[in-house]
């Protein structure tokens, strides 16, 4: 080792340098450089881990922010009009484009290859026209996944679940320019749906703002506040000491606790004897409170313990009351720290499942949720729901509903770091 | 222990004080008074109870959770620790200069602006302003802060910090000044200023300075006391103490043979 070498190529180091010295020396630097080598080995791994989810979620999600639509120039006559069956009637309609399909296996066939549900419902409500009619709809999930490579044709037929008939479809379609990629708005603005090219997040993100804002609102004030009470005001010393050390303990055991606890608690509490209704974000907000609160008052209790006593000490002999020197000097030097606690507490919120499990948020909601009091889903109960079905889109959505929330809590965890920088350098001025 | 005779009337009159924190007693039955307008200087070693005696006069000892004080405190012939008195009026009248100066992390102007803004002691405009100059100017700070008002006070020297916490207690008005080891942080230059500083300020105010150096002590008091074990051993005229103690454990202690 080179600096081994200059160590004993200088006169004077050896001669203060014995030879039992220089392996003791050998041995605190070998010692340091395979901490180091640990230390290395622990990011490069945790740096790997981070790479291998992001690049599989991604890999899988982002195809799903775009969808092949498809246009289709429709004649409705008076003798498809007629037919009772809105399936049958699209299918007719529909021979215009694809051809005669006769039987009912071919039909079912015919109409797997768009979006029968939107397209029935565009049909319905066009009916009266006696010009032809242009009907913009999505592809199905099936004519989805086939255009974008996740279904392989060179299997056989009976390998794959597109069948060979449907890709002559597709192509005659794609061939006369009718089929287009665009980007994915119903991911965001459609509810829940049976069908995957229309299902969307809407009554999750709008369900999950609601929790987070909810909770946010009940548990930062209060967890804040006792988080400044037990550090300046709460007696410390006697019976009531005890008291305050015994809740601190708590509220430190409290954050331990598992969350589907909280989920319990809400359900017996809030669903059973209050009454309210299940499957609500008021009622979620108030489990995810319950649930923000100890992380908060922890933060905060931390954050206002790093800050020097002196100062309080100074604003008081300068005859500051206990709440002009707590709330001029100790609250604002902790607030950075509380507001960090707040966001991880916030981000904590907007990722938690298994509470929400238990008051029922996991229903399948198809409405966008208007107020607290509606049914509605949150991100992370919609991405378990979502990878809980089988068909391949449903997977590539559930990863660009993950890739969603992550970028949510980023946004979330970005303001946070932007208003702690700035307000701790109002607090160097 | 001798009872010491002023001309004035002592600005505070000690009769039996004990502190305890908890169960452990950090002062025992102390009777001493202070004159006003003078340097009161308290030595002792490291935990004599130096700094609890002295926050006994501003009722700073209240703000550790366990600490108990007895026994009778007059200021000006009014007890400071009668039920009647609020201990946050008390301190606009004894201000305090600590160990380690804790400038708020503020500008230099809002530090000395801060306590008369809470106390409303500058109404018309201007007059804080002027406020602020005044109590720099006694704290020999003014000249080299002048243009520096607005910049944060944790920027400026060590020294300058403590002469600006200085200040900061004497914006609003007391009539006494306690110092706790106020040079202990700062070089030989810098103490030298605070002792010139305090040889002025004692025409106006009562100074009790607890200092662990006895040439400073020998230097800027007019009386001394030493403490030892939460006890007072010994009070008189600084330059008695200091050439002809009467108590022998005093006399080890400045010849420097423990403590």
């Amino acid at each position: 080792m080179s600096a081994t070498e200059t160590y004993s190529d200088t006169p004077i180091k050896a001669a203060i340098t014995t030879a039992a010295m220089e392996a003791r020396m050998r041995k605190r630097r070998a010692a340091e450089r395979r901490f180091r080598v640990y230390g290395q080995a622990a990011v490069a791994f945790s740096i790997a881990a981070l790479a291998w989810l992001l690049i599989s979620i991604v890999s899988t999600g982002a195809s799903a922010f775009t969808q092949h639509w498809v246009t289709l120039d429709l004649t409705v006559t008076a003798q498809t009009n007629a037919s009772p069956n809105d399936r049958r009637r699209l299918a007719d309609a529909l021979a215009d484009v694809f051809g005669e399909v006769s039987d009912e296996a071919s039909r079912r066939e015919l109409l797997q290859v768009i979006s029968a549900s939107v397209a029935t419902a565009d049909l319905r409500a066009a009916q009266n026209l006696s010009e032809p009619l242009q009907l913009i709809v999505p592809a199905s999930d099936l004519t989805d996944q086939y255009l974008k490579g996740h279904i392989d044709p060179n299997l056989p037929e009976d390998q794959r679940k597109i069948t060979n008939r449907q890709i002559e479809w597709i192509a005659a379609l794609d061939a006369e320019g009718r089929v287009h990629r665009r980007f994915n708005r119903g991911l965001f603005a459609n509810p829940d749906s049976r069908d995957p090219e229309r299902a969307g997040l809407a009554s999750a993100i709008f369900g999950s703002i609601m929790i987070v804002l909810i909770a946010s609102a009940l548990a930062l004030p209060v967890g804040i506040g006792a988080a400044i009470y037990l550090d300046s005001f709460a007696p410390q010393t006697g019976w009531g000491g005890r008291l305050t050390r015994m809740l601190e303990v708590n509220i430190n055991n409290l954050a331990a606790v598992p969350s589907i606890v909280f989920g319990l608690l809400g359900l017996a509490v809030f669903i059973n004897f209050f009454g309210l209704p299940r499957s609500i974000p008021l009622v979620g907000g108030l489990v995810l409170a319950l649930r923000m609160f100890p992380t908060i008052v922890i933060a905060s209790r931390a954050s206002l313990l790093a800050v020097p006593v002196s100062l309080t000490d100074s604003a008081l002999s300068l005859g500051a009351s206990r709440m002009q020197a707590v709330f001029n000097h100790r609250v604002p030097l902790a607030a950075p720290g509380m507001m960090t606690g707040s966001i991880i507490g916030m981000a904590q919120a907007l990722g938690e499942t298994a509470p929400l499990l238990m008051i029922g948020m996991v229903a399948f909601v198809t409405t966008v949720p208007s107020s607290p009091m509606d049914p509605a889903t949150a991100l992370p109960v919609q991405i378990f729901l979502w990878s809980g079905s089988a068909e391949a889109a449903w997977a590539e959505r559930a990863s660009a509903a993950i890739i969603s929330l992550l970028v949510v809590l980023m946004f979330i965890n970005g303001i946070a770091i932007i208003l702690r920088e700035r307000l701790q350098r109002r607090r160097k001025l | 222990m001798k009872t010491i005779e002023t001309k004035l009337a002592p600005k505070f009159t000690c009769r039996g004080v004990s502190v305890h924190y908890g169960e452990f007693r950090a002062l025992h039955d102390i009777d001493i008074d202070i004159a006003d307008r003078s340097v009161t200087a308290l030595i002792g070693p490291s935990g004599c109870g130096k700094s609890t005696l002295l926050r006994v006069f501003n009722r700073m000892n209240e703000t550790i959770p366990d600490a108990r004080t007895r026994g009778t405190v007059l200021m000006d012939g009014t007890d400071i620790y009668a039920p009647s008195i609020d201990p946050v009026l008390l301190r606009t009248r004894v201000g305090m200069v600590f160990q380690k100066p804790a400038p708020f992390p503020r500008s230099v102007y809002d530090n000395v602006a801060y306590g008369p803004r809470l106390h409303g002691l500058a109404q018309a405009r201007g007059e804080l302003k002027r406020l602020v100059e005044k109590s720099l100017r006694r704290a020999g700070l003014w000249e080299e802060v002048k243009d520096r008002l607005s910049l944060p006070a944790p920027s400026l020297s060590i020294g300058q910090q403590q002469r600006l916490v200085l200040a900061r207690a004497l914006a609003i008005d007391p009539d006494v000044i306690l110092m706790d080891e106020p040079a202990s942080s700062l070089d030989p230059i810098a103490t030298a200023r605070l002792e010139a500083l305090i040889e002025e300020l004692k025409k106006r105010y009562c100074i009790i300075i607890v200092t662990h150096s006895m040439a400073q002590a020998a230097r800027i008091s007019d009386k001394t006391a030493f403490l030892h074990k939460g006890a007072l051993i010994e009070y008189d005229q600084t330059d008695r103490i200091f050439t002809n103690p009467s108590d022998t454990r005093t006399q080890d202690y400045i010849t420097g043979r423990f403590g």
